[in-house]
């Protein structure tokens, strides 16, 4: 492999094992501020305890994800100095701000999980709401780069230095309201059914029912709400790409040639060399009506698309599947589960449905994984779309082989020593209650 | 005063803060890994009080730095980080480890595995600073930025993780509770102390061929003054059992460390590249990244 692809897996294996867990450190702090509301509310102290168990779990991975956070930043200068040099000043402010509200989510966290014998009731439900908001908004600044980075606003020149006479302008990016919105809500479902897939796991190993099915009045509402607007959320993400990033959606579909009443692919292998798609299904002017609410829209095809400048069709496209494939079922379980909950004022209890829940406790985070290689692939061969070749990027340091070999080491001992915690976690005795200070 | 020269006195602030939180997190480290005699786990459980809450918040201003320094001097990062490959990506995995391993020694139960736990975030807290020391010479150096090692660079590192440990085991002689335990740190603190004074001396000489700006402006001027007088001072305090001004006075001695390397800089970012004002951003950028930090 050449620098550029080495540079590429290592910057891809980092994202992807910090993703997860910057999802959870964006939901668990919401699904602890419930389990503590629900407790106050109903004074059932249970959903307290809950909330002290999940508190645990928060710090191990909030831990996880801050250094995972703190090593991508380094890796951004190491394995992307051009990008740095020439895009450093558009995107480090909303580096910087992510720093001010990671800091604050690590105090308010620290509050959370350190200070409930220090503070006040009051405080402490404010600290976990504090937690959750700049968890939400330091995700939503990174995200706002990625929008950057897909579809670029009009920027000035220094030379080859990129920068903005209005900075803040960045966040004009025309993609980055709906890519927030998605992402912030695939955490909020993948924090979601993670946290049911787990304590179904327990119920149907018979251990604490009682406990165990209040653990899911917490996580589930969460995790079915968030994936039944998910589903619309990647409508209007769809009409955004439709519109202004025609080669990703191109890729993502595989569509192949320019036409009105274009059919929306479901499943199928592409073939770049020959522009056809065997074992597909397709749908009657189905991308048109997505794409553009019309059915007889014409749709920009690969054939508009430079050679040179054509994302890889074949990864975009069997992720952009795995993707809605994970995501539809997560919704029409939530649609089940919601309903079921509405007129029986209970979860299902079959055993089906606990299977189905652990199930999507594993769809959830692949889905999200998926979605994201869709807008990593979709933008290539650019790091910034139309000015920067991602090959351009990337570091000419030697030797990047065996540093991948090792990060890869290191992020697999990290997950597995992750899991075995966690798992520990459960085993347990039930923790103690400290009151609060007066 | 230029944009550019107010972005570098915010960020010499963000390093003086990181040496002063981050430094200690790092000598907390080394002092559990050299917890010893009758007390061993009194001081270790003292460590790990102290590091537990405000975990990883301090590390928050390195990356702070980091983000200024790409934001405000895009060329002199990249020139940075590519010369400095090797070490910066060595300092990246120890924080991931001495981050991970402190947490998860926190949350696990089984001794063997709380030991092996704590020997990886000991040895990445020692790994840490003294690259940390190494970087921090070797970009004063006044030759092509590198790591290629001299003694003057490896001096560097011994210093700093003096200078760690010495921080460290002051904060922990103050919020030690047990008198025995207190007393372990205060030698450690004072030895710590002498050590880090040696290094630096061991590195002023070292830098007479490679730094001769550093013993110009800080070997024959007011950094090396103030950093003996606090020094002495710190030790004094510790030997006579006032610990009342221990922090600060050991605190200003790491920050006297932190501004001098500073001013042994001066302009020069790079050494024979970027310079602050060669490599400085758009004054929009400036501007903003002075608004938002």
């Amino acid at each position: 492999m050449d620098t550029a692809t080495l540079a590429r897996a290592q910057m891809g294996l980092s994202l992807a094992f910090h993703i997860v867990f910057a999802a959870f450190g964006v939901g668990l702090p919401l699904l602890l501020v419930i389990a503590e509301t629900l407790a106050t509310r109903t004074g059932d102290e249970r959903y307290r305890l809950l909330a002290l168990r999940m508190a645990k779990g928060t710090a191990i991975l909030f831990a996880v994800g801050a250094v995972s956070g703190t090593v991508l930043s380094l890796e951004l200068g190491l394995l992307w100095p051009e990008f740095m040099r020439r895009f450093g000043e558009v995107v480090g402010p909303l580096f910087a701000l992510e720093g001010v509200a990671f800091f604050l989510e690590a105090i308010f966290l620290g509050i959370v999980l350190y200070g409930r014998s220090l503070v006040s009731a009051r405080v402490y439900r404010l600290s976990g709401v504090m937690v959750a908001v700049s968890g939400a908004a330091s995700a939503g600044f990174v995200t706002v780069v990625n929008a950057f980075m897909n579809l670029p606003v009009p920027v000035q020149w220094d030379g080859d230095r990129a920068f903005l006479e209005a900075p803040w302008l960045v966040f004009t990016a025309p993609s980055a309201a709906t890519q927030v919105v998605h992402v912030l809500l695939s955490s909020y479902a993948v924090t979601g059914f993670v946290m049911a897939a787990v304590h179904a796991v327990m119920l149907l190993r018979g251990r604490e029912p009682s406990f165990h099915r209040l653990a899911l009045d917490v996580a589930l509402p969460v995790g079915a709400v968030a994936a039944l607007l998910l589903p619309l959320s990647g409508d209007l993400s769809a009409k955004q790409v439709t519109r202004h990033q025609p080669w990703k959606l191109a890729a993502m579909e595989a569509h192949f040639t320019t036409q009105a009443c274009a059919p929306l692919l479901i499943g199928g292998l592409p073939d770049e060399a020959t522009g056809t798609v065997r074992f597909g299904l397709e749908l009657p002017c189905g991308l048109s009506l997505l794409g553009a609410a019309d059915p007889n829209a014409v749709i920009a095809g690969l054939d508009q698309v430079p050679l040179a400048e054509r994302p890889p069709i074949t990864r975009t496209h069997l992720s952009f599947q795995v993707m809605v494939g994970s995501g539809s079922f997560l919704a029409l379980l939530s649609l089940v589960a919601l309903g079921w909950r509405w007129k029986k004022k209970e979860w299902p209890a079959q055993r089906a449905f606990l299977v189905a829940l652990v199930l999507a406790g594993v769809a959830a985070p692949v889905a999200m994984e998926a979605g994201w290689l869709v807008t990593e692939w979709g933008r290539q061969p650019y790091v910034v779309r139309g000015l920067l070749l991602t090959a351009d990027a990337a570091t000419h340091v030697e030797g990047l082989a065996g540093r991948l070999a090792v990060f890869s080491g290191l992020y697999l001992f990290l997950a597995v020593t992750v899991v075995g915690l966690l798992r520990n976690l459960f085993r347990e005795p039930e923790p103690t209650l400290v009151p609060h200070a007066a | 005063m230029p944009l550019e020269h107010v972005i570098a006195v915010v960020m010499v602030g963000g390093l003086v803060l990181y040496m002063l939180g981050g430094g200690a997190d790092f000598g907390g480290g080394v002092w559990d890994l050299l917890a010893s005699g009758p007390r061993r786990e009194a001081q270790r459980s003292l460590i790990e009080g102290a590091i537990g809450p405000i975990w990883e918040a301090n590390h928050v201003w390195f990356i702070f730095v980091f983000v200024l320094f790409f934001s405000a001097f895009p060329p002199a990062f990249t020139s940075l980080t590519t010369a400095l490959f090797t070490p910066l990506t060595l300092y990246a995995m120890g924080l991931v480890m001495r981050g991970s391993a402190f947490t998860f020694r926190h949350y696990d139960s089984d001794p063997v595995r709380r030991r092996r736990f704590g020997a990886l975030f000991s040895a990445a807290s020692i790994g840490c600073p003294f690259l940390l020391g190494m970087m921090g010479a070797a970009l004063v150096r006044e030759q092509p930025l590198s790591l290629e090692l001299d003694l003057f660079v490896v001096a560097g590192g011994f210093f700093a993780l003096a200078l760690v440990a010495a921080l460290a085991a002051t904060y922990l002689v103050v919020a030690a509770k047990d008198a025995a335990v207190r007393e372990d740190f205060r030698r450690r603190a004072i030895v710590s102390l002498v050590v880090a004074g040696l290094a630096s001396w061991l590195a002023l000489a070292a830098a007479g061929d490679v730094a001769p700006l550093l013993v110009a402006r800080v070997g024959r001027g007011l950094p090396a003054i103030a950093g003996t007088l606090f020094g002495s001072v710190a030790v004094f305090i510790l030997v006579t059992r006032r610990y009342r001004a221990a922090r600060l006075v050991v605190g200003a001695l790491a920050s006297t460390v932190v501004v001098g390397w500073a001013i042994a800089k001066g302009e020069v970012l790079v050494w024979g590249e970027h310079s602050l004002s060669s490599s400085r951003a758009h004054p929009a950028t400036l501007q903003v990244l002075l608004v938002a930090s």
